[in-house]
């Protein structure tokens, strides 16, 4: 319906409006409800004439103001809108919609537009023919915008690259001659470009839509190890102006490794991000994201060849018999580590396609595979030995002398030697040698050019000790030594492990790709991306990929872009393969180009049912003033009606928020005088209940048997709350527990470096069978941040045992959850105290305690255990304030006494005998 | 009950320190005692009494048994020995227990029933303290004196309902009557009341207990006015109490002269007290009307 410049799309609405003239009679007729009002001299004021019958109606503007409001509602729910100009004109319309990874970015913008347009073409009554590169010929027409409506809503942008060539085919086979086109592009030029804007231009026009510059999407492009880190290449579709975003690098369970910053200046299409990583951190990347970036096509997913390298470690059979002696045993300890190494032999090892293949002396193999593999772009380590002084072989990077020398034997003048500094062309160089090295055997190299140029390492003499060739695409490098310590006794040095590392980085992508076998199998999907660059379980669409035609694929709806794993080794499908013949999308003769959001909002219903409902607010102060209730607020504010407005809306906000926090803050200082028992606030209600009422039954309990004199318990937040004033935290972690804030972090972190102790209790240790071996998920959560330090279970002589009474379990409502200390008991910074204690005995259900009752009932795993579990909790705070003052010897005596009378007594007569025993014990201050 | 009990705690500590902390009040109190109240205290004229007053020379009138012979054989003239009257004065108090008595038209008031109450205790500790004695009108057996009695008395007068038919109850002849109220009632049922007692040989004082808003009327807008307590009677709407406010303080001033006209043709003063002044006021307008009166 059209009223002049406005359209109402549901005008039924607006029959609403005839129900004005009854509210305005309902309110005429119920005025608003008297102040009721005890008055005793009623009866002088029953003489007083009153003027007039009808008193006190809803005031009038009172009444004019509900009316609006009504008004307002109702017309806004007829979801008027002020029709353009230029839309007069009728002509069905055309949307020609990208949907593929590109459009992902600016998809809620490319919807948006849609929908304004299936809405305008409601309005004119006019079909609408909705045409994405997806959808079927068959199925394409015009149609009902309420049913294009509904099929935009639905769509999703897919993970797979448009293809215009086919959309372009489509047209050409649909009648348009008099419609308006609208091409929602995804602002990326494609290869058919043209075709797809010539096929369009048969419309009666054609506007192009796309997004600006600065939201079009990015993806990667080179990505290169470099020697302190990885450093990757990002493009974007156009030059202009400044762009500049993060990029972050992501590990497998998506947790970000690294972040850099990427800055494109104007003119220039691509940027670089370099991130320094050691190499521990560099194996776990799994992919890199742009942040600002949301499409599959902005993620660069890594496979085997980056990250952990696949080594294999050539063994030979036979040697099982003395595993601790044997060279393979020293190579794979040393690398296991960083990569994921493969024992066997060349048959078992191949297939997997190793990109290193280590090769001790006893397993020596100069078969042709071992060529071909090294030739292909494998690194080959050897080690020399016995075999190869006697024999040398082609494998090696330098000519050998055969027989090999050997220092400081009975028959020798010369010394062992150590390795002399490393030269800077060499790999190793910057690593620190130990001074204890000594190599006592060696085989040596014939001098020469060729064999200088080939020295990564010398001893102190100048012989080379390892030397290195490129061999075809690979490499080989030498050990003049052995793999184990029979010739020198490198292999059990930090050296070793240095060097291998170092080579590590040397090997080239794995060659995976390289060694297909159809015997392996097909590429199954295993994660796979949606358009929004999400890493999902394969759907039911998709299938494998043939085993040799991973590199031809192309990108599709049965195969997206993801990961694809054969056998053991993974590889991944990028969207993006050149990312340089990226561009935006250029000129378009004959088209009108707009950007998404150009167009305004011409819909009315929103702001008009906002003022509505804001006005529908205001009423209920009104209505309250109007009945007279503000009277009392206002005589006892003493103030003048606005600023008595001002304090009624400001003050709700500021009161409780600034106030409070300074005060509290304040609150803790004082803590530092009176000792408090502290607990974490996790911001469930009642695990914080639980807790407090937990701290204070300690407490009680400790007032009553100790001279540890609690004053009161306090909850705390790591972030802001001062923790140096409390000996110990008790922390309930939740499964559910979300990570720490960096604040957080570097409280706790300063908290146990200054002698806190945290316990964590996870509370379930009841139904722990349930998660055997399972790492409990918010306790990683919390801890992944946090310094702590190696962990083992409470051993037998803890001082936690013995720091008030003589305990050997750590009951809570369970007792039989396992309990873990730091393992260094003597670290003398923090007094013998471990940092972190962890359990899930759910300590603060047995402690609690409210209105004289304990506030849970508790399993009865042991005997008495509400009043063990009360004990351990003394130990816990006496352990945490005393140290290990209480680890002394001081009742060394008594204690042995005690165990040689308990083991002489009769069986019947333990359990007296153990209640005595940690009775009498408290005694011992 | 224990919740009376409280209040009748509470309300006889507030009487104490309402009747303590007055020295002024005090003083004025000795000044009076000499002529006026001060219970045993002689009243300085010859009468009923043990202690010595004057002699007198024997008149014919006299019975000869009334000559004192001891004195008068010191001279020629007959002497005849006279006591001094002594007799203590009874007060009676009525307290007014209607529900509008329990009332304030705000939190920061005590209730017109509390304050008539204080005072009335006040009033009789310091009586008592100069011997008079006291009762409750219709509930007392008998007027009593001395601490104990005190403690009867301000018992009964923080528990009194405090009905009408009390104010029929049994009095000795030239009692002095206390009557605290409101007097909302129309003027000329409480004509009856008071005539009626009239008609007794008794000596009474109003005092009108006020509340402000009773006086100023500040309500605005529409109200919905209800008798206090439970009263079948229907709620009084006043659609714009402030149009309201001028008429009604005429009528209510002129209730208030209708009270004291009456009050004064039966020679009675009228005290009206507001709850929002200090209650030392309204103790020591009574005071100075009881020792006035003797």
């Amino acid at each position: 319906m059209t009223l002049g410049p406005l359209t109402f799309l549901a005008p039924l609405a607006l029959l609403g409006l005839l129900s004005l003239p009854l509210i305005w009679w309902l309110l005429r007729i119920t005025p608003p409800k008297p102040i009721q009002q005890i008055f005793p001299p009623l009866r002088i004021l029953k003489e007083v004439e009153t003027e007039e019958e009808t008193p006190n109606s809803t005031p009038l503007w009172l009444l004019i103001f509900r009316l609006i409001m009504v008004a307002l509602i109702a017309i806004s729910l007829a979801q008027p809108f002020l029709t353009r100009p230029e839309g007069i004109e009728s002509r069905p319309v055309v949307l020609v919609v990208d949907n593929g990874w590109d459009a992902a970015a600016n998809w809620p913008k490319i919807t948006k537009e849609a929908e304004n347009r299936i809405a305008d073409a409601r309005r004119k009554d006019v079909k609408v023919l909705l045409l994405t590169p997806d959808s079927k010929l068959e199925e394409a027409g015009f149609e009902d915008p309420s049913d294009a409506l509904r099929k935009i809503k639905s769509m999703s942008p897919r993970p797979e690259p448009n293809r215009p060539a086919d959309l372009a085919k489509k047209l050409t086979e649909l009648e348009f001659a008099d419609a308006d086109v609208y091409w929602l592009s995804s602002g990326i030029q494609t290869e058919a470009q043209q075709d797809l804007v010539e096929a369009m231009s048969k419309g009666h026009s054609l506007n192009v839509l796309s997004p600006t510059s600065a939201v079009l999407p990015l993806v990667p492009g080179e990505l290169e190890e470099i020697a302190d880190g990885l450093r990757t290449e990002w493009h974007r579709p156009d030059s202009n102006g400044l762009r500049s975003t993060d990029v972050t690098a992501h590990g497998k369970d998506g947790r970000i490794i690294s972040r850099a910053t990427i800055s494109f200046s104007p003119g220039q299409t691509s940027a670089e991000a370099v991130m320094k990583l050691p190499t521990e951190l560099r194996s776990q990347i799994a992919a890199f994201r742009a942040a600002d970036s949301v499409t599959a096509g902005s993620i660069r997913l890594l496979d085997d060849s980056w990250g952990r390298p696949l080594i294999g470690v050539l063994t030979e059979n036979q040697d099982v018999s003395n595993p601790l002696l044997s060279e393979p045993f020293y190579a794979e300890t040393a690398l296991k580590p960083h990569a994921d190494v493969f024992r066997g032999t060349l048959e078992d090892i191949l297939p997997l396609a190793p990109s290193v293949i280590v090769m001790p002396d006893a397993s020596r193999n100069d078969s042709k595979e071992v060529k071909e593999f090294v030739e292909n772009g494998g690194l080959l380590i050897r080690f020399a030995g016995p075999k190869l002084a006697q024999k040398s072989d082609p494998f090696i990077p330098v000519r050998l002398r055969s027989g090999g020398r050997a220092l400081g034997g009975a028959l020798t003048w010369e010394e062992p030697q150590n390795f002399s500094e490393f030269s800077p062309d060499s790999p190793f160089f910057g690593l620190d040698i130990p001074a204890d090295i000594e190599v006592k055997q060696q085989v040596m190299a014939e001098p020469g050019a060729e064999t200088d140029s080939r020295t990564w390492a010398r001893l102190q003499d100048g012989s080379p000790v390892v030397t290195s060739k490129e061999v075809g695409f690979g490499r080989i490098i030498l050990f003049h030594v052995t793999a184990h310590p029979e010739w020198s006794n490198i292999p059990v040095s930090g050296l070793y492990v240095d060097m291998l590392k170092r080579l590590l980085s040397l090997a080239k992508a794995s060659s995976a790709a390289n060694a297909p076998s159809a015997s392996s199998g097909d590429w199954a999907p295993e994660r796979v991306l949606n358009g929004y660059g999400r890493l999902m379980t394969p759907g039911i669409f998709t299938k494998p990929i043939p085993f040799d035609g991973f590199d031809t694929i192309e990108i599709s709806k049965t195969h997206p872009p993801g990961l694809y794993r054969q056998g053991p080794r993974r590889q991944a499908l990028n969207i993006v393969t050149d990312a340089a013949k990226f561009q935006g999308l250029g000129e378009i003769k004959g088209a009108k180009r707009t950007t998404y959001g150009a167009t305004t909002e011409n819909n009315l219903g929103g702001t008009l049912l906002w003022i509505g409902l804001l006005m529908l607010a205001i009423d209920a102060i009104l209505a309250i003033y109007a009945s007279g209730r503000m009277r009392g607020l206002k005589s006892r504010l003493r103030l003048s009606p606005k600023a008595t407005a001002s304090i009624v809306f400001s003050g709700f906000i500021l009161a409780s928020t600034a106030q409070d926090a300074v005060a509290q803050k304040e609150d803790h200082f004082a803590d530092a005088l009176e000792l408090r028992l502290a607990y974490v606030l996790t911001g469930d209600f009642s695990v914080d209940n639980t807790s407090e009422n937990a701290m204070e039954g300690l407490a009680k309990v400790l007032n009553d048997r100790t001279t540890i004199e609690p004053v009161g318990v306090r909850g705390v937040d790591p972030a802001s709350d001062p923790l140096i004033f409390y000996p110990f935290l008790y922390w309930p972690v939740d499964r559910d527990a979300p990570a720490l804030t960096d604040d957080a972090i570097k409280a706790l972190n300063d908290y146990m470096a200054g002698g806190g102790s945290i316990v964590f209790d996870t509370r379930d240790s009841g139904d722990d069978f349930l998660s055997v071996g399972e790492p409990h998920p918010g306790l990683k959560r919390i801890t992944d941040s946090l310094d702590v330090p190696a962990l083992n279970e409470v051993p037998e002589d803890h001082v936690l045992n013995k720091s008030y009474y003589l305990i050997d379990l750590y009951p809570g409502r369970w007792a039989n959850g396992r309990v873990w200390v730091d393992r260094n008991q003597t670290g003398a910074a923090r007094d013998g105290v471990s940092s972190v204690i962890i359990g899930g005995n759910d300590w603060a259900a047995a402690w609690a305690f409210e209105a004289d009752n304990y506030y849970l009932e508790i399993e009865r795993d042991i005997p008495k255990q509400r009043e063990m579990a009360l004990r351990f909790g003394v130990n816990l705070v006496m352990y945490t304030l005393a140290g290990n003052y209480k680890a002394d010897q001081v009742h060394a005596k008594a204690l042995i006494e005690r165990r040689s009378i308990r083991d002489r007594i009769p069986r019947n007569l333990d359990d007296e005998d153990d209640s005595d025993d940690s009775e009498d014990s408290g005694d011992v201050e | 009950m224990a919740k009376t009990a409280d209040r009748h705690i509470e309300l006889r500590r507030r009487s104490e320190r309402l009747a303590s902390s007055y020295p002024d009040l005090l003083a004025e109190a000795e000044r009076v005692a000499a002529i006026v109240a001060q219970g045993v205290h002689g009243r300085r004229r010859a009468g009923q009494g043990e202690t010595f007053w004057q002699f007198r020379n024997y008149d014919r009138s006299d019975a000869v048994s009334d000559i004192d012979w001891r004195r008068s054989a010191r001279g020629d003239q007959y002497y005849v020995r006279e006591n001094e009257w002594e007799a203590a004065n009874t007060v009676f108090f009525w307290r007014d227990g209607n529900p509008g008595m329990d009332w304030r038209s705000s939190k920061e008031l005590s209730c017109k029933q509390d304050r008539a109450t204080v005072i009335c205790m006040a009033l009789a500790s310091l009586l008592m303290r100069s011997g008079e004695r006291c009762a409750v009108l219709g509930e007392s057996e008998r007027p009593r004196s001395g601490r104990l009695g005190l403690e009867r008395i301000t018992k009964r007068l923080a528990h009194s309902e405090g009905p009408y038919k009390n104010l029929d109850g049994k009095m000795p002849a030239h009692t002095q009557l206390i009557i605290a109220s409101d007097f909302l009632e129309d003027p000329e049922i409480w004509k009856k009341r008071l005539t009626r007692l009239a008609g007794r040989p008794v000596k009474a004082i109003l005092l009108r207990i006020v509340d402000p808003a009773e006086r100023v009327f500040p309500y605005k807008g529409r109200l919905e006015m209800m008798m206090p307590g439970k009263t079948k009677a229907a709620p009084f709407i006043v659609g714009r109490a402030e149009k309201a406010k001028d008429a009604y303080r005429r009528k209510f001033e002129a209730h208030g002269a209708a009270i004291s006209d009456m009050a004064r043709r039966l020679g009675w003063p009228v005290i009206t007290h507001q709850t929002d002044s200090p209650a030392n006021v309204a103790l020591t307008s009574l005071y100075m009307a009881i020792s006035g009166e003797a």
